[in-house]
């Protein structure tokens, strides 16, 4: 029977294919195998999608209406005309089929559920399955464990969800903190309530409190295991907690989530759950449940972050060496407590200075390229002590007078290795009565005491050195005087920068003057300011705290750039004088029988840049009877800003060697930067 | 000062010999040609001695209104060895340091090995140096002695004539003919040797008044200068401390009398010691006395 209906029901359209338009019969084929294609009824966009350019043009043509009006009226004529029904219809979405492929009758096919039916069971079962509503985050969750074969076919979940939303169809059960979960919990309209479990939580505010009193219960817990009071717990401890139970995804992506959240748990009146309490060592809130007392809690207890691990170190250390600390004796502290370890590799600078924000420690003094910090009064007579002793060892120690006093016999200008002999015994001198003053003074400590006595025996040692030296070694010359100048010619970082600014190579790149002090501090030795006067710095004298040492700078500026005759001098300048800056130890060794000591002492007063040298030079550039001396002595005279010209017109009267001339002929023209490059 | 617990002052001096006239010669022969030039021989022959000699020589005739006159600088080189980088800088570095003083750290790293050499070359030429000794250059790696040979070239590109005196023994003349840049600029070789019968004899003289005294026509006398000869090789470096041995026992062990008895016994007290100190430091000495067996005990 079935085959005969089929087979009428065939003849009827090929008869009524007849009769129709060529731009019906058109539509009509498409749909046909669009159905086919298919294997169901389409929509009107699956008709339209499947046209060819062709067939498009041929219905543009044939009809003015837009593309969509003509197919849709050709289609409700085919219906007309009973080749064409509708096999169903959903919100004004009608799928049709052509009778000469789906018979009508029969209906042999089943419908697959629409994309947003699809959605909506996904939702559903994803809402049974999590026992709560759920949020996007949690759909996309359900697909990758639960249902990964549905992944393929709601990939575009998210925009239905919306829809569906506002269409009414589902209900924003509540909101939360937007994540990348989303911030809505959706629930279907007509849900059985008895499927959500009411002990789940279900936004994060909840979770976090939830997790917040089993974190509580097991701190309490091991605190009655070792009779001990509980301590208040530190965000950090929550935000492990629960990444440990419900992993990392679980908290929100936004910054400071966890201490921001349980802020909120603190704050807000409507579900206050904890109260904040803050430790004076620790930068951040603490938490415990609101109903937990202070009477309950340890509130001096473990280190919760670095910075109170550092501030505790710092108190130790402070404890152990009665004396302001460094950063060096605080690191020390780690020796000793290992468990202070540090959990991230920063320096202790960083935590310190958290430590003086909150007014637990003091830097109380910049000594030695060093902060000393301590807590409690740095006015005491035995703290003010003891920077005082550090002050003078640094100072000490700037000196290098070991160094210093090794080097003597290095020295081939005997007058100036005397001079610095003696310079480092009156120095060291004033050290030991600084020393002896302080250890005076019996409110300084015991601490000070010790270290004091320590340093005065090094001074002490050197000093016997200097005399022991000055012992063996006699005066080697009656001309020098019984004491030594101790003033060192200094320039300010202008002067200095002016000094360089012709010579220095990379002059493009200083911005500020500033820079030339950083970069050359350590090259070039700096003593603190005799004339200094404390008011605001504006490059004076007087004003400025540290100069550089003159004669330091010549030298450092001549082996650097400096021509042949001028790094050699300084070379010998700076290997013969150290730290003596007298004139009257160096002129001596202008009449020494050696060549050597006179080239060396040529080299020095070129150095010392004190124009008390010129003459002296005059008279050796025109006497002496080395060559290479006359040749030294002119160069020096000319650096010392001495009359080059004048000097060189009577040289070419008396002098016979030809180098001695040809060097003076190189000088004659110099201007004084020049100078430098000879 | 006779009191002294302390051993009298002995002013060095240096004798003449005919092997440091015979060197001198040959070194002051090329001078001119910026030599480059190994003194070599065995220990204790008196390279060190003759380079002082030299060196002397040269500063004590210097005028510096002659304008063939020269100074001259002796110094010993410490170890440069091998791989131990910048070793060329290290050498011009060490003849710096010998010849002008130290040089700045700032200014050795910051200069190529020629500008080191430049200012080496700049300095000498100031303090007319032409001649440098260096001792104990067996010391010295072969890129040390490139960095030196570098100063040499730099002097003569300058119109300085400057000659390098290496002295050494070790592997000094097989480390300088292994490059054919050093080689080939190495004008002259001076060998020292063990001194004969006749130079010891000479030398003995000049060191000790008995031996000055002797006649090496009469036996006795020929006896006398011929153990020492056989004991010592003719190696000067090795009679000065015998001499030296033999002036502290001879008012005290030998009173006052020197004959070839007096001369074995100052010589064989300081080999008998040192021979027990060999065969202990053999035995495995250890300062305990050994447990003896029974055998031993028996043989003894």
């Amino acid at each position: 029977m079935k085959t005969n209906n089929h087979t009428q029901h065939n003849q009827h359209v090929a008869l009524a294919l007849n009769e129709l338009l060529f731009p019906h019969r058109l539509v009509f084929q498409v749909l046909e195998s669009v159905n086919e294609k298919s294997g169901q009824a389409v929509l009107l966009g699956e008709i339209l999608a499947a046209l060819t350019k062709d067939q498009t043009s041929v219905l543009n043509r044939s009809y003015e209406n837009p593309l969509i009006n003509t197919v849709r009226q050709i289609i409700t004529a085919l219906i007309k005309r009973k080749l064409v029904f509708i096999a169903r219809s959903e919100r004004h979405r009608h799928y049709y089929a052509a009778v000469s492929i789906i018979n009508p009758n029969e209906m042999p096919f089943v419908f697959k559920p629409s994309y947003r039916q699809m959605v909506i069971g996904l939702l559903k079962d994803a809402i049974i399955y999590y026992k709560r509503p759920v949020r996007i985050g949690d759909i996309d969750r359900y697909l990758d464990d639960i249902r990964p074969d549905l992944k393929g076919d709601c990939k575009w979940f998210r925009s239905t969800v919306k829809r569906l939303a506002a269409e009414g169809v589902l209900k924003i059960s509540h909101r939360t903190r937007k994540d990348k979960g989303g911030g809505l919990f959706y629930i279907l309209q007509d849900m059985d309530s008895n499927l959500i479990s009411s002990e789940i939580p279900q936004s994060w505010l909840e979770t976090l409190q939830l997790a917040f009193r089993d974190l509580w219960e097991i701190q309490v817990k091991k605190a009655k295991a070792s009779n001990k009071l509980p301590e208040p717990l530190s965000s950090i401890e929550v935000k492990n907690y629960i990444i440990d139970r419900y992993g990392s995804e679980i908290i929100p992506h936004e910054r400071q989530a966890v201490p921001n959240s349980l802020r909120a748990l603190a704050r807000l009146s409507s579900i206050t759950a904890l109260r904040k309490i803050l430790r004076p060592s620790y930068s951040k809130y603490l938490y415990v449940p609101i109903e937990v007392t202070d009477d309950e809690i340890e509130l001096n207890g473990s280190p919760k972050s670095d910075s109170e691990k550092v501030y505790l170190m710092t108190r130790m250390a402070l404890e152990r060496l009665g004396r302001p600390v460094t950063l060096v004796d605080i690191a020390e502290e780690i020796n000793f407590h290992p468990e202070l370890q540090l959990a991230r590799r920063q320096s202790l600078s960083v935590f310190l200075t958290t430590q003086i924000k909150l007014n637990n420690l003091k830097k109380i003094a910049w000594i030695n390229s060093e902060w000393y910090y301590f807590c409690g009064n740095e006015k005491s007579a035995s703290v003010k002590a003891y920077l005082k002793l550090k002050t003078i060892e640094g100072e000490w120690q700037k000196l290098d007078a070991l160094l210093e006093m090794n080097d003597l016999d290095n020295s081939s200008l005997k007058t100036a290795a005397y001079g610095r002999c003696l310079l480092i015994k009156n120095t060291s001198e004033n050290f030991l009565s600084n020393l002896r003053v302080l250890s005076k003074n019996k409110s300084v400590g015991s601490v000070v005491n010790t270290e004091a006595s320590v340093l005065y025996k090094e001074v002490k040692e050197i000093y016997e050195q200097a005399e022991l030296w000055l012992k063996d070694n006699p005066k080697p010359s009656c001309s020098l005087p019984e004491q030594v100048e101790k003033n060192i010619p200094g320039l300010t970082v202008s002067e200095l920068w002016k000094l360089l600014q012709p010579l220095y190579p990379e002059q493009q790149q200083v911005k500020t003057i500033a820079e030339i002090s950083n970069v050359l501090s350590d090259e070039i030795r700096r003593f603190k300011n005799p004339y200094h006067k404390p008011s605001r710095c504006d490059g004076t004298l007087e004003t400025v705290l540290y100069l550089f040492d003159r004669t330091d700078a010549f030298i450092y500026a001549a082996r650097t750039w400096g021509g042949r005759e001028c790094c050699l001098q300084a070379m010998l300048a700076g290997n013969n004088l150290g730290l003596l800056r007298d004139i009257n130890f160096v002129l001596p060794g202008l009449s020494s029988h050696d060549y050597n000591e006179r080239l060396i002492a040529i080299a020095c007063l070129a150095f010392l840049q004190d124009k008390e040298a010129i003459d002296p030079l005059y008279n050796l550039s025109l006497k002496d009877n080395d060559g290479g001396v006359r040749e030294s002595a002119l160069w020096a005279f000319a650096f010392l800003g001495g009359n080059i010209k004048q000097l060189i017109t009577k040289l070419k009267m008396t002098e016979t060697n030809a180098h001695v001339l040809d060097f003076a002929k190189r000088l004659e023209n110099c201007d004084p930067v020049e100078l430098w490059f000879i | 000062m006779s009191d002294s617990f302390f051993p009298e002052l002995e002013t060095s001096i240096i004798i003449e010999t005919d092997q440091m006239r015979r060197v001198t010669s040959k070194t002051m022969a090329v001078h001119r040609g910026s030599a480059l030039l190994p003194w070599v021989g065995r220990s204790r022959l008196g390279k060190t001695t003759t380079a002082r000699f030299l060196n002397n020589k040269i500063n004590e005739n210097f005028t510096s209104d002659d304008p063939r006159a020269f100074r001259s600088i002796h110094y010993e080189v410490g170890e440069i060895s091998s791989w131990s980088n910048s070793e060329q800088k290290r050498g011009i570095r060490s003849l710096f340091h010998a010849c002008i003083g130290r040089m700045d750290e700032g200014f050795y790293r910051r200069s190529l090995p020629e500008d080191l050499a430049r200012e080496l070359v700049y300095a000498l030429k100031k303090k007319r140096i032409q001649m440098i000794f260096i001792d104990e250059a067996g010391n010295l790696s072969i890129d040390a002695i490139r960095g030196m040979v570098l100063v040499r070239d730099t002097a003569e590109l300058e119109n300085w004539t400057l000659t390098l005196v290496f002295i050494g023994m070790d592997d000094l003349p097989a480390t300088m003919v292994s490059l054919p840049q050093i080689k080939n600029r190495t004008d002259e070789w001076c060998y020292f040797e063990p001194y004969s019968l006749q130079e010891t004899f000479e030398l003995l003289g000049k060191l000790h008044p008995h031996f000055a005294s002797l006649d090496l026509n009469k036996k006795e006398h020929l006896e006398q200068v011929e153990f020492v000869y056989e004991q010592f090789g003719g190696v000067p470096g090795l009679l000065t401390p015998f001499i030296r041995r033999l002036n502290s026992r001879q008012h005290t062990e030998l009173e006052g009398i020197i004959d070839i008895t007096g001369l074995m016994a100052v010589h064989l007290s300081t080999l008998r010691d040192k021979d027990k100190a060999l065969s202990d430091s053999e035995g495995g000495y250890t300062g305990k006395i050994k447990n003896k067996s029974l055998e031993e005990l028996l043989k003894i």
